[in-house]
């Protein structure tokens, strides 16, 4: 087993727009960095996207999201603890850490902390493992949305977050420290959701391997880098003309869609043709879609921001987040959704005839795809995506068809 | 339909177990607390639950309603109900057949009359999820809220907090009205009553484990958590099997036996005969603990420090989402305690939890030098497979 580098399993510059390679670069720059260290700061890394990386700015801590995973390797490290019941994910999550079995990621193992919400149980598992092999938070994260004893409990927790981030940075954390970060990081997510809308167009100036790439550079770079680069990407962006193309319009639902799992979305543009133009997953547009208050008590702020961001399906009630995921199909006007989940996830594998029957209601087809990170399902994957893609093709002909015909019905 | 297992009623050996009236007594309060008993019970009009019967009884109990072991959605029909699981709610193959019997069989009696659910947010994720899809068929679950202690008294005050606003939630939903303390408070000692005789006869037991088979075992644990809808009456039984055990002291056990201890949940209960027919004899058991309530504290801050200390103590399974980092210890102590010569770790297929857990342990006990073998199985009443029961025999005999 050889040990993934850091540029293994890495979007390259030839499957991005060129518009993009700017960002690319700087993000590499930014991991190479994170890895050698030498700025004398610390360095915290976290799994969940209900992580408030506000927090952690304002106390000065060098910080990335832990989501490169895509490696049967590491995904093997891993399961010399887990044996096979967990997702890859949650196998991968263990396996970069674990120094000891080979095939661990330099990456992760230059941080100094993890902060591990509870999310689902076998990523709360997978942290009692991991915190063997790096000092751990652990905190708890409630699932019941439209609850206030909730909404102030993960405020309490928030609080925590806070106290040991300073401790760790050796500085104190004022609430101006995070009320600060607050507004930085909203004018960030607003500019992601601008980007993001410009694939509302008949023909988008951003594939979805691009959207993939922007929310990379959210979880990596420091946040003033990224509002620069998002600022001169979205006005480069925007500027485009629209041409003549009209790819069928996709939405990906479903389970984490880690970086270094790009298999499927390459198959989907680069060799069906077809664009992803949304993302109801958490390492997609799902994250964005919410704004902090920036007046008032900033934890309370950040608990209720992050509550009611567009739900994971492990918070409560489910149908919240089957509502999201419809509008976002509606919003992003697209012709079929492709529902993917790892496999032994729970959130997403059990609940999936929930959001399938909830995209149907909307007139969506759905495509629904288990997958894991082994390379064996590709070829399966490559003909079932083909065949769906002819029965939206199918469809939007009917369409076509059907539209001079019901004007002509109308003017009769 | 009866859930109650048929239990041998010969040993190893074909001697036949002795009679006993606190066995016989345990089967009849068990027979009242069958699935069919409960659903008349509720039909009559009595407030009757799925869920609240672990640690979180006493306040079901102090709401007139009875919490029912969700253990009772599998013991009959099991197969055919992890089919509707797959085909009609299309829950994947991988998971566990316990949530997929548990949600199909909820969907075949949904017009039944329990059909109030309450759950522990920081337990098993897939049982949260199919949860939710119960709710399609008519269902009101109820989630309490996550609250997780991942280190002894770790953020303690925070997270008793949240669990007594949730548990004054849940019993509001229960009842229409603010909880009654003084009336938690007295089903704490009630229960802590039946904590402490469980514990006196499991450790009376040990000295002669074969006198009460490993199902009706399994039955005495869960009654220390539900007390089968009629505490007074388990106390009763308890007593009876107390006396029943102490005679024995003395008595020379006919039948040889390998001491063991036993962790976890055996979902196959089949398994029990097979380790009993190896020569095996279950001595200790992790299963469900025997800690008391503090009953100096409000009530509602004691059940509430209660689960977060069985949490951190490894204690009370994945249906409270206890560490799978401590639990090693609790056995490690049962091992000394018992003077058994080997551990059975059993486990649920496809459960990640055990999966984990039995990892761990494996790693741990072969560095203390304490034999141990993991087995999983499925909640399924068909007997253990030839691969289950020639690993157990070998197991036995390579400590004997």
């Amino acid at each position: 087993m050889s040990a993934p580098t850091l540029s293994e399993h890495q979007p390259t510059d030839e499957s991005l727009s060129p518009d993009l390679r700017e960002l690319h670069a700087l993000i590499e720059a930014e991991r190479a960095a994170f890895v050698e260290g030498g700025d004398g700061r610390k360095r915290a890394g976290y799994f969940c996207a209900y992580t408030p990386p506000e927090i952690l700015d304002a106390a000065g801590l060098r910080h990335a999201r832990l989501f490169r995973a895509g490696s049967p390797e590491t995904v093997s490290n891993g399961e010399r603890y887990t044996q096979s019941v967990f997702c890859d994910f949650s196998k991968s999550c263990i396996g970069a850490f674990d120094r000891a079995a080979g095939a661990a990621d330099p990456f992760y193992l230059a941080v100094d902390r993890l902060y591990a919400f509870h999310t689902c149980a076998s990523m709360k598992r997978a942290v009692e493992v991991i915190e063997r092999f790096v000092p751990t938070v652990l905190l708890n994260l409630p699932r019941l949305r439209g609850e206030a004893a909730s909404r102030a409990y993960l405020a309490a927790e928030l609080r925590t977050l806070r106290d040991d981030a300073a401790a760790l940075a050796g500085r104190a954390v004022t609430d101006d420290d995070v009320s600060e970060q607050i507004l930085l990081y909203n004018s960030i997510r607003r500019l992601v959701r601008k980007l993001s809308e410009l694939r509302q167009r008949a023909d988008p100036p951003l594939t979805g391997l691009d959207f993939l790439e922007i929310v990379r550079g959210f979880y990596y770079l420091p946040p003033q880098v990224a509002l620069e680069a998002y600022t001169k990407l979205y006005r480069r962006c925007a500027q485009r003309h629209q041409g003549k193309a009209r790819p069928a319009r996709l939405l990906i639902a479903g389970s984490i869609m880690a970086d270094g799992d790009r298999r499927l979305v390459e198959l989907v543009e680069r060799q069906a043709g077809a664009r992803i133009v949304a993302e109801d997953h958490c390492t997609g547009l799902r994250p964005f879609r919410h704004e902090i208050a920036e007046a008032g008590d900033p934890f309370v702020a950040l608990a209720n921001g992050y509550l009611d961001q567009a739900p994971c399906a492990r918070m409560k009630p489910l149908g919240d987040s089957l509502d999201a995921a419809a509008t976002l199909a509606r919003e992003y006007e697209v012709e079929g959704v492709l529902y993917v989940y790892l496999k032994f996830c729970a959130c997403y594998g059990v609940s999936k005839l929930a959001f399938v029957e909830r995209f149907r209601e909307e007139g969506v087809p759905v495509l629904e795809l288990s997958s894991d990170y082994s390379v064996s399902d590709v070829g399966q994957f490559a003909t079932r995506v083909e065949a769906f893609l002819e029965v939206l093709q199918d469809r939007r002909a009917e369409r076509r068809q059907a539209a001079p015909a019901l004007a002509q019905e109308y003017r009769q | 339909m009866n859930q109650v297992l048929a239990v041998k009623t010969r040993r190893r050996n074909g001697a036949k177990r002795p009679p006993s009236h606190g066995l016989a007594a345990l089967d009849a309060l068990a027979e009242t607390y069958s699935y069919d008993a409960l659903q008349r019970v509720a039909a009559a009009g009595k407030s009757v639950i799925w869920g609240g019967w672990s640690w979180e009884s006493p306040l079901i109990y102090a709401c007139d309603t009875t919490p029912v072991s969700f253990e009772h959605l599998w013991y009959d029909d099991s197969r055919r109900s992890a089919a509707i699981a797959e085909d009609y709610f299309q829950v994947p193959g991988e998971f566990c057949s316990m949530i997929k019997a548990m949600i199909g069989r909820l969907h075949t009696d949904r017009n039944n009359a329990v059909k109030r659910i309450l759950h522990f947010g920081s337990g098993c994720e897939p049982m949260s999820a199919v949860l939710e899809l119960a709710k399609r068929d008519g269902y009101d679950v109820q989630t309490l809220e996550t609250v997780s202690a991942f280190r002894p008294e770790e953020k303690r005050a925070a997270g008793v907090a949240m669990l007594v606003s949730e548990l004054r939630r849940i019993a509001r939903w229960l009842t229409g009205r603010e909880v009654d303390e003084d009336r938690v408070a007295r089903e704490i000692r009630r229960k802590n009553r039946v904590l402490a005789k469980v514990e006196h006869v499991l450790n009376l037991r040990a000295r002669h484990p074969l006198t009460i088979p490993g199902a009706q075992t399994k039955r005495l644990f869960l009654g220390s958590m539900h007390g089968f809808g009629d505490a007074e009456r388990f106390i009763e039984v308890l007593d009876t099997l107390a006396e029943e055990l102490t005679a024995l002291d003395g008595v020379a056990e006919t039948t040889a036996y390998i001491p063991l201890v036993l962790a976890g949940s055996v979902g196959n209960q089949r398994l029990f005969e097979a380790i009993e027919e190896a020569g095996g004899g279950i001595a200790g058991w992790i299963y469900h603990g025997s800690h008391p309530y503090d009953e100096s504290l409000p009530p509602l801050e004691s059940l509430a420090h209660y689960v977060l200390d069985a949490q951190g103590r490894g204690d009370l399974g994945e249906a409270v989402g206890a560490s799978v980092a401590y639990r090693r210890v609790l056995v490690e102590e049962e091992v000394r305690k018992t003077g058994a010569r080997g551990v059975i770790s059993s486990s649920i297929i496809g459960c990640p939890y055990a999966s984990l857990m039995q990892q761990l342990e494996r790693d741990h006990f072969k560095q203390v030098g304490i034999p141990l073998i993991a087995l999983e199985t499925d909640v399924h009443r068909e007997p253990p497979t030839e691969e289950q029961i020639t690993r157990v025999k070998a197991f036995i005999e390579m400590l004997s």
